[in-house]
């Protein structure tokens, strides 16, 4: 009985760790992590452990936390039609089952093949433990345990493991739900938007003065190819078009609030103490040299032969605007409005004109400190005194 | 005596609650269940704060033999801030288990909509904590008619359900939030087919839709000349005139654009086929209509116009933009048809304009307001007027 006494294990802290929403983690991979450190000391001689969950994104079929032991636990992503996720989309019916299943590693199955495996796969690695992970809703999602104890797991182990699954598949679920929200706002209203929503800012009337770098853009010639263009080609063309802009603005810490068909309205938010207004406006010009780079070498064979390359404008401008929550009843836009808008709009409407891609404010030139050179005086609605409007050098109107 | 179990309960709610679908349900079921086992419960209620525009947070009110009553605090109401004081005062201090006085003050029982909750004969009050994986406290209260109130044992029941119950609340409110984010920012249809996993790019159908576009007459200058804060209230104000009306006969606001707006009313054999949703699209229009006709201009005092097109046709409907940030709307010449339409509003002097296919869709007869090129359009397009505008 000394030896049963020795190898027992009590998972019941593990247990009410999860049950209690495992709050020492922030985040998934770092919730695993503390939970197979527990169950470790608890005496269930965990080698590794993984779980893989689909996930409601736009570009990934699902991810998997991978946890081994002492090193930092990974994060596996899976995009849309990737071998992996064909894979687990096939065999996910096969191998995830109601229970417990163990499989050995010296044997051939298919399901080992699955990355969760895959990746938990070691020589010294024993057995492999898969248990379903069921959501309240009835998803069922998979977790995968393995040990290197010679003969694997014992009963007992088993049964603590599978007396872990339904408290550890509520925690799953919760920051899986979690995770989704945060990606809905990401997808449809926007980032840093997104982050002002979950902290609360959900009610009109919520909106504040920001100061930031506006960029309004819109595709030449749109309209008339919109009326031309078989509708499917159409929604390619814009995808591809926006797939110029969006990354070039993000990644220099730009927002995209808005699609208005072709057009596009995105912020880049300056500090409250205007530090570092010159940098943010020298971040959206070379946002927008990017994008008119891209634009110029997008391909032209998928639009149809008879194709004019694709032109587009952009106007810039640095600002103060009204940002926030503004609809009608619970139907909100979580958006900015004001003057600085209206003149940034006013200003892009010159570009067809102008035969130019990127115009900028007065202002925006003054800020950014960039060599912009003056295009002429014009009158504006809404502005007493023409405005003056500058361009780039190496564009010639 | 009394012996009380509540583990089968407890298992039941870290299964997920799965025989519940909603979070009445998982309520009701689990009263039952606490019953059934030894805990003589006379009532129950989950109060959960909530993230949604219009909600402070809902509350779950059981009571033994009447089922489930859901009750809704709408923020700044007088029930909310007393709420929130309540769940500050008592309960956020204590980490457990605290019994109220049934006649107390100061105890969130006196919320007029908890009053149900202090029906006659109730001996004590049990209240506690249901805390969220991110630290949020949301709150049970627990009632029961046993004289002497509960025993020992039986808190000691209701204490071991109150985490697995924080955690099926918790999986409940997540999806509601998503739900209710996607409600406020896209739109109900779109959310739902977003949240059915409708989240790709490229992920486009054609749909058959009455289409709304409007705008504001003389917006542009208006939003120049009037200060940010006072133009933000008179379009909220504006955009309450139509959105509800939209949103009461089906249809879907898919797009703000400063003073514009895109809805569409998609067609199902269920909604009665192109008449009734044209129909429909109609009677909002006459709602908005008269809605706007009662606003007046923020500073100046002078009446808001608006002006709107309605079309019906084929629209592709889906996922559009690039990257990770997708815009879920509806785009063809459907409404680019329904863009210039609108357009002639203002020239015309009309508020409503209707093409040829919706006039010619609605049981109500419009009047022809003449031929029109519509860029785009090979054919010259009748639009049609109400009657009972005359244009100028």
């Amino acid at each position: 009985m000394v030896w049963f006494t020795m190898m027992s294990c009590d998972t019941g802290e593990a247990v009410r760790w999860l049950l209690d929403g495992a709050r020492s983690a922030t985040v998934a991979e770092q919730m695993l992590q503390q939970l197979c450190e527990r169950m470790v000391g608890a005496g269930v001689p965990l080698a590794g452990a993984g779980f893989f969950i689909r996930t409601l994104y736009p570009g990934l079929f699902g991810r998997s936390f991978i946890w081994q032991g002492g090193v930092e636990p990974v994060v596996l992503e899976f995009a849309y039609d990737s071998q992996e996720s064909r894979d687990l989309q096939r065999s996910s019916e096969v191998c995830i089952r109601d229970s417990a299943i163990a499989f050995d590693p010296a044997q051939e199955d298919s399901c080992l093949n699955l990355p969760v495996f895959k990746k938990l796969h070691a020589d010294a690695v024993t057995a492999f433990l898969a248990t379903p992970i069921v959501f309240a809703n009835g998803d069922v999602h998979l977790a995968v345990w393995t040990t290197e104890q010679a003969g694997g797991f014992t009963a007992e182990q088993i049964r603590n493991v599978e007396a872990l699954i339904p408290p550890f598949s509520r925690v799953v679920e919760i920051f899986a739900l979690r995770r989704r929200a945060t990606v809905l706002l990401d997808t449809y209203v926007g980032h840093a938007t997104g982050e002002r929503i979950l902290a609360g800012d959900i009610h009109r009337g919520h909106t504040e003065a920001l100061h930031a770098a506006i960029w309004l853009s819109d595709m030449r010639g749109f309209t008339e190819l919109a009326d031309r263009l078989p509708t499917d080609i159409l929604i390619r063309l814009l995808n591809r078009y926006f797939d110029c802009q969006i990354p070039a603005v993000a990644r220099r810490g730009g927002e995209v609030l808005k699609f208005i068909g072709d057009g596009m309205l995105a912020i880049f938010p300056i500090a409250a103490d205007d530090g570092d207004a010159k940098k943010v406006c020298s971040e959206a010009l070379a946002a927008a040299y990017e994008a008119r780079a891209r634009i110029a070498s997008m391909e032209q064979s998928e639009l149809g032969a008879d194709h004019a390359p694709v032109r587009f404008g952009v106007a810039l401008h640095v600002g103060t605007v009204m940002y926030g929550n503004i609809g009608g009843e619970n139907r909100l836009d979580f958006t900015c409005i004001g003057p600085a808008v209206n003149l940034v709009a006013r200003v892009e409407k010159l570009t067809g004109g102008l035969g130019r891609t990127i115009l900028a404010s007065a202002a925006f030139a003054r800020v950014s400190g960039e060599p912009l050179i003056p295009v002429g005086d014009f009158v504006l609605p809404g502005f007493a005194q023409p405005q003056t409007v500058f361009g780039l050098r190496d564009e010639i109107g | 005596m009394a012996t009380c179990d509540t583990r089968d309960a407890v298992r039941w709610l870290i299964d997920g609650a799965r025989t519940a679908q909603l979070p009445e349900d998982v309520l009701q079921q689990l009263c039952e269940r606490m019953v059934a086992c030894g805990v003589p419960l006379a009532g129950a209620s989950v109060f959960v704060q909530t993230l949604h525009p219009g909600l402070f947070g809902r509350c779950f009110l059981w009571r033994r033999g009447l089922g489930v009553l859901i009750i809704e605090f709408p923020y700044e109401s007088e029930e909310c801030i007393a709420l929130q004081r309540s769940v500050e005062a008592g309960i956020r201090a204590s980490d457990k288990v605290l019994t109220l006085e049934p006649d107390r003050e100061d105890s969130c029982l006196n919320i007029a909509k908890f009053r149900n909750l202090r029906a006659k004969d109730i001996t004590q009050f049990v209240a506690t904590p249901l805390v969220f994986s991110d630290g949020e406290v949301h709150l049970a209260i627990w009632s029961t008619r046993q004289s002497g109130g509960l025993t020992e044992e039986q808190t000691r029941g209701i204490e071991r359900i109150v985490a697995p119950l924080a955690r099926v609340a918790e999986v409940f409110a997540l999806r509601r939030r998503a739900a209710v984010l996607l409600d406020t920012y896209v739109g109900r249809t779109s959310g739902t087919r977003i949240l059915a996993g409708q989240i790709r790019r490229g992920q486009t159908e054609a749909i058959e839709a009455a289409i709304w576009l409007s705008d504001m007459r003389g917006f542009t200058e208006l939003a120049d000349r009037i200060p940010p804060q006072a133009l933000i209230e008179l379009l909220n104000r504006y955009f309450d005139c139509q959105v509800p009306a939209i949103l009461r006969r089906g249809g879907e606001v898919l797009k703000f654009m400063g003073d514009g707006m895109l809805a569409v009313f998609p067609i199902t054999e269920n909604d009665g086929g192109v008449k009734h949703v044209c129909n429909a699209a109609l009677a909002a229009a006459y709602e908005a209509r008269a809605e706007i006709a009662a606003l007046e201009r923020a500073g100046d005092g002078a009446p808001v116009r608006f002006g709107l097109a309605l079309h019906v046709g084929t629209v592709m409907y889906g996922n559009i933009g690039g990257a990770n940030r997708l815009d879920f709307t509806c785009i063809g010449p459907a409404v680019n048809l329904a863009a210039r339409v609108e357009k002639l509003t203002g020239r015309l002097g009309r508020s409503i304009l209707a093409s040829a296919a919706f006039a010619s869709a609605c049981d109500e007869p419009m009047v022809s307001v003449g031929e029109f090129e519509l860029a785009g359009f090979e054919q010259p397009e009748t639009v049609f007027g109400l009657s009972d505008e005359i244009g100028g």
